[in-house]
Formats: C-alpha cells, structure tokens, sequence
C-alpha cells in the first residue's frame, strides 16, 4: 500500500472509498476463531447420540460437527463458537453427557499452523534456492543436510557418528535404497579446514546424487545395490576456526599437552606408516602427526564406522588444491599392490573431469605425486583392505589455492562428480 | 634423488618447474603481466659435481592476462651446501612471451596513483571467500610478483611454494610511489 500523501480531490476520496470498502472485504474474508473450542464427546447410549443430532440440527448454535453423531462406537468432535460455549455445555452437563475439551482455543492452532506454513514456505523457497555456489558457515551446512534429508526421505538419512574435540557432532549423510550393510562407497571432504572447495563440493554432491536418484539410470542402478557414505564437514572445529578466526587453519583444534600450539594434522594421524617420513612430531608444525596414531576423535571416529561397517568397498579422500587425482601409497614410494588397476580407473576418471571444461589433472600415487606423507586417510583404507582407495586435490594449482572464488565451485564440483560417478560405477562393477 | 629422465608429472620435475615461474614473475612480471606454470613436457636431472643438482626442462609457460602460452626450455641449478643458496634459473626461447608489451597499462597505473595522495592501506586479497575489488588485481598481481622474488630465492627442490593470500598492502608516498607488502603468506601443504 502506497502511504504517499497528496492533496485529495474528490475523485481521490472516491478511489478512497472504494479503498476502504475492499480493505474490510479482505478482512472480513478472514474468519477469525478466538476462543472457540473443539469438544469430544464419547457417547454411551443411543440416547446420547439422539440428544447430540439434535443439537446438530439447532442452527441457532451454529455448531461445527467435526466428526457427526452416527453411532456409540465413534466418538463425536464438535467446534463450539466462543458466543455459544457456555450454553452447549450447560446443556451437556444437564444431560449427563460426559465431554473434554480438545481443542482450547481453535484459532491459536490456526495461528500457530500459519506461522509454520511460512516458515516452511521460508525454507522450502531458500533450499530451492539454497545458493551452491557459495562458501556457508557450519551451521548453515548442518541446517541445509536436514532440509534435504526431508525432501528425500527415501534416499538419504543423517547419521550422527561422533562428536568433534570441541563437541560439535559429526553428520555423515547415507545414501541408501535400502538392504543391511550393502557394500558401501565412503567420500570424506573438509578433513583440512582450510580447503573450503572440498566441503562446498561436498554440499553439491550431495544434492546431485539426492536429485539425480531415479533420473539418471546409472546413478540408480549404483544406489540398488550399493550404498554412499558422505562426510561432508569431517573436521568442523576447524572449519569453524577458518570462518572465525584463521581461513588458513588446517588442523584439528585439539590441545597438545605441553605445547601453547593447537592442533594436529589429520591427514597424518591415520594408522599406516605412522610417524614416517612426510609428517612432523613437532606440536606447531601444519604436519603435525599427533601423539599416536587415531589420537584425534575426528579420525577415531571415521575408523569405527568403517571398521564397524565391515563392508566398503570404495573410500575417497577429497582435499584440495592442485588437481591431482591420487592412489596410495604416501609413507612410501613403493608401489601398492594394485596399482595398475588404480591407475587405469584414475586416467579414465580424470579423462571424464577434463571433457567438461578442459580442466587438467595428474594422476599418480602420492608419494611421487605430491610429496612422500605417512599416516594419511587412503593409506590406511587401503591397507585395512579396501582396494579402491583414492584422494582428490580439487582445483585450483595455486593461482587462488585454497581461496578459490566462489563462482568456481559449482565448475569444480560439477567436474569432480563425472570423475567420482565413474569411480563408483567402476566399484559396482567389480564386486570383490 | 632420482637423476635422469624423471616423470613430468611427478613432484621432483613439477617442483623445479614452479622455480622457472617464480623467475620469470621476479624479473618480467608487472601488475599487468604474470606468468604461471602451465604443464611440464619432460624433466632431466644430473648432479653437478658435489656443487649441486642441475635439472633441464622443456614446460610451457602462460602469461596469464593476455593468456598467451608459449613452449619454454629452461635451466634450475640448485646448488648444495651448509648454507641454503637460491636456485639459479636460465631460460631460453621464451621470447615471444617477453615482447609482449604491457607498458600503457603499467604507466597509466602509476600515473593514477603517484598522484594520489591518500595513503592507502588494503588488507587481505583475496578476501577468504576469494573475492576482490577488481581495483585492486593489479595491486594483487602486483602482490605475487612480490611474493616471486621471495619464493625464487627461498626455493629448493622439495618445495613449491604458492602466495596464499596479501594479508597487507599499504601505499607510501614520497619521492616515487612505492608498496609496502607485508606478511605474505605461501604455504604447500594440501
């Protein structure tokens, strides 16, 4: 409503009039139901129903028969107007007939229903909406898993498996169409904080194989027989640090004893070569392997749902930056045993990443890859036995590096996901 | 170490190959003309006597604002001893990526700021969502040729050095206009 004030003429108080009328025909097109009640009867005898069909016939008490008086199995639901509340019940009490309030107050139910209704409207409107192509607060992420777990309820459950060192939970979205222990693919992102493209790439993947169940045949055929594990945010505390008070922050938060300097690395914590070449014993370093080997809760706790579990058959580490596509081994050079096996799946993965914008990968293990680095994520997978094990450095080579710009992470993670469905469909297809 | 014919895509190669473009950034980059590490073709190492590893590499070279890309073959000795020594870099026929001329751009930038007498300070470019007033990407180009010098000087063979982020850049005016860049940051752990 325009509240510009000008001088009124007498067209202008017509146009008024007219204003006036339409305003309180809008309003009165509202009906409003304060202090009405909604009453159950539990109606014992025949009688009982004769004298509450005649109150239903009564149109002077304007009464709303939710659930009519048909027989003394049924109970009988009645809406009261607040002007006649009294009266009706004067006259159910003086027949004896026992009655609860149900509803106290109708219209604070429709007021409170409304309030919901736009609130949902609200968040149905902002996950259609929901911006993937921008970097989100943890809160956010966490909000947003929920909005999709209820718009795919069929497919996609959040599971809590453990709590961070600073308490926070650590959500892991499981895709599954069902069965017990079906072999499972695991994809964590974010387990450096700093690497922001790796969990936003994590929130659009997610959405992606949510959307595209049931669509692409694939995908589908892949998610019958096969479920996924996805650990979008695998360190928050960290991530909430980056956000908070340092974007570079890689570690974990957790406090060395002895030490003023916070956190280990948890690409280094993991039980394979731990302690080897590659990562440091020193508390302030970036490397920093930590105390033992699954000191950090982070990494524990990824442990004993895979080992718990029993039965994945894919594990895949997503860090960035650098454009690397990577098997193990990192505490060592020597080749792991099926390593001409990862590498074919690894070139035909990268072949699909590069045809959609020419992006270029490497691919190799990571000790001749990147740099010799033990007790990392992949290493252990594969050494507990699960072959297809493999780490992704996303974009960019080091022009932005880990502050990639926003408007790259839908390309980034677009990509990725034509280089992650084909490693999929390659584990689907090669049972062991 | 290995020597001889190394793998391109392995680190040993990629490593002394991001030295030749912290070179070219330290003696030919300019808030208009910046050069990146585009791909590794092949890789030879050989050690020089007990003075040093010398690697031969033939890479191609991208001027990343005018996105011209040219072969290069260039030369990284990274010389031993007690005391760390920066590596040493021959390039050669690179030269069409030499002539190519960002001269006005250059001058019409200093010419916009010598005269400006208000001391500016920016901090952190990128911001940590990645974006950046597109007035200040010459003074973050500006920036990483800063940040070259230091990564060329402080570069061995295990290590690949990137600027992360300008956490300050302050305009001081006096005789010439010169920048003040502080506390870069450059990092390789991924």
């Amino acid at each position: 409503m325009s509240l510009i004030p000008h001088r009124l003429n007498c067209l202008d108080k017509m146009k008024g009039l007219w204003f006036m009328l339409v305003l309180v025909a809008v309003a009165k097109s509202e009906r409003i139901f304060t202090g009405d009640q909604v009453i159950r009867v539990d109606v014992q005898s025949e009688e009982q129903i004769k004298l509450l069909q005649f109150l239903e016939s009564e149109e002077k008490w304007n009464l709303d028969f939710w659930l009519h008086p048909v027989s003394t199995k049924l109970p009988v639901d009645v809406r009261v107007p607040r002007t006649h509340l009294s009266a009706v019940k004067e006259y159910l009490h003086a027949h004896r007939i026992p009655f609860t309030v149900m509803i106290d107050n109708v219209q604070e139910l429709l007021d409170q229903e409304k309030a919901e209704m736009e609130e949902n409207h609200i968040s149905e409107r902002s996950t259609r909406s929901f911006n993937f192509g921008a970097y989100h607060p943890l809160d956010t992420i966490y909000s947003w898993m929920d909005t999709l777990v209820a718009q795919h309820p069929n497919l996609v459950t959040k599971l809590d498996m453990g709590r961070s060192y600073e308490n926070r939970p650590l959500y892991v979205l499981k895709f599954s169409t069902g069965g017990t222990k079906r072999p499972a693919i695991w994809i964590d992102l974010g387990i450096h904080s700093r690497e922001w493209v790796s969990q936003a790439t994590g929130v659009w993947t997610a959405n992606k194989i949510a959307t595209d169940y049931s669509t692409d045949a694939s995908l589908t055929s892949l998610l019958n027989t096969m479920d996924i594990y996805m650990l979008i945010v695998a360190n928050p505390d960290g991530y909430v640090f980056t956000h908070t008070s340092d974007r570079m922050w890689r570690k974990t938060r957790s406090k060395n004893s002895g030490s003023v300097c916070v956190g280990v690395d948890p690409n280094r914590n993991w039980d394979a070569g731990f302690g080897g070449p590659g990562a440091s014993s020193l508390p302030c370093s970036d490397s920093y392997h930590g105390p033992y080997a699954h000191s950090e809760i982070e990494v524990k706790n990824i442990v004993n749902l895979i080992q718990g579990h029993g039965n994945f058959k894919s594990f895949i580490s997503v860090h960035s930056y650098s454009q690397l596509l990577m098997y193990p081994y990192g505490y060592t050079c020597r080749g792991a045993p099926d390593q001409a096996e990862l590498d074919s799946v690894a070139r035909a993965a990268v072949q699909k990443l590069t045809s959609l914008y020419g992006t270029a990968y490497q691919v190799g293990n990571i000790c001749n890859i990147i740099y010799q680095a033990s007790g990392g994520s992949i290493d252990w997978s594969y050494d507990v036995g699960i072959k297809y094990s493999f780490a992704f450095e996303l974009r960019d080579t080091g022009r932005y590096g880990f502050i990639l710009p926003a408007d790259q992470i839908i390309p980034t993670a677009s990509e990725t996901w034509l280089a992650l469905k084909h490693i999929m469909e390659y584990v689907r297809d090669h049972p062991y | 170490m290995a020597t001889g014919e190394l793998n391109p895509s392995h680190y040993p190669a990629q490593r002394a190959a991001k030295v030749v473009q912290h070179y070219l950034n330290t003696h030919y980059g300019s808030p208009y003309k910046l050069f990146g590490l585009e791909r590794v073709y092949s890789a030879k190492a050989e050690d020089v006597a007990d003075s040093g590893r010398k690697y031969q590499l033939e890479i191609s070279v991208h001027e990343i604002i005018s996105n011209a890309k040219e072969k290069c073959s260039a030369e990284v000795f990274f010389p031993r001893g007690e005391k760390q020594l920066s590596p040493q870099v021959q390039v050669s026929s690179c030269e069409e990526l030499f002539k190519i001329n960002a001269k006005p751009e250059e001058e019409a930038l200093f010419q916009q700021y010598k005269t400006n007498k208000i001391l500016r300070t920016e901090k952190r470019l990128p911001d940590s969502y990645g974006n950046m007033d597109p007035e200040m990407t010459p003074f973050w180009h500006l920036s990483i040729v800063a940040s070259s010098f230091i990564m060329l000087t402080e570069s061995t063979e295990n290590t690949l050095y990137n600027m992360a982020q300008v956490a300050n850049i302050t305009q001081l005016v006096g005789c010439f206009t010169s920048y003040s860049v502080s506390f870069l940051q450059w990092n390789r752990n991924k």
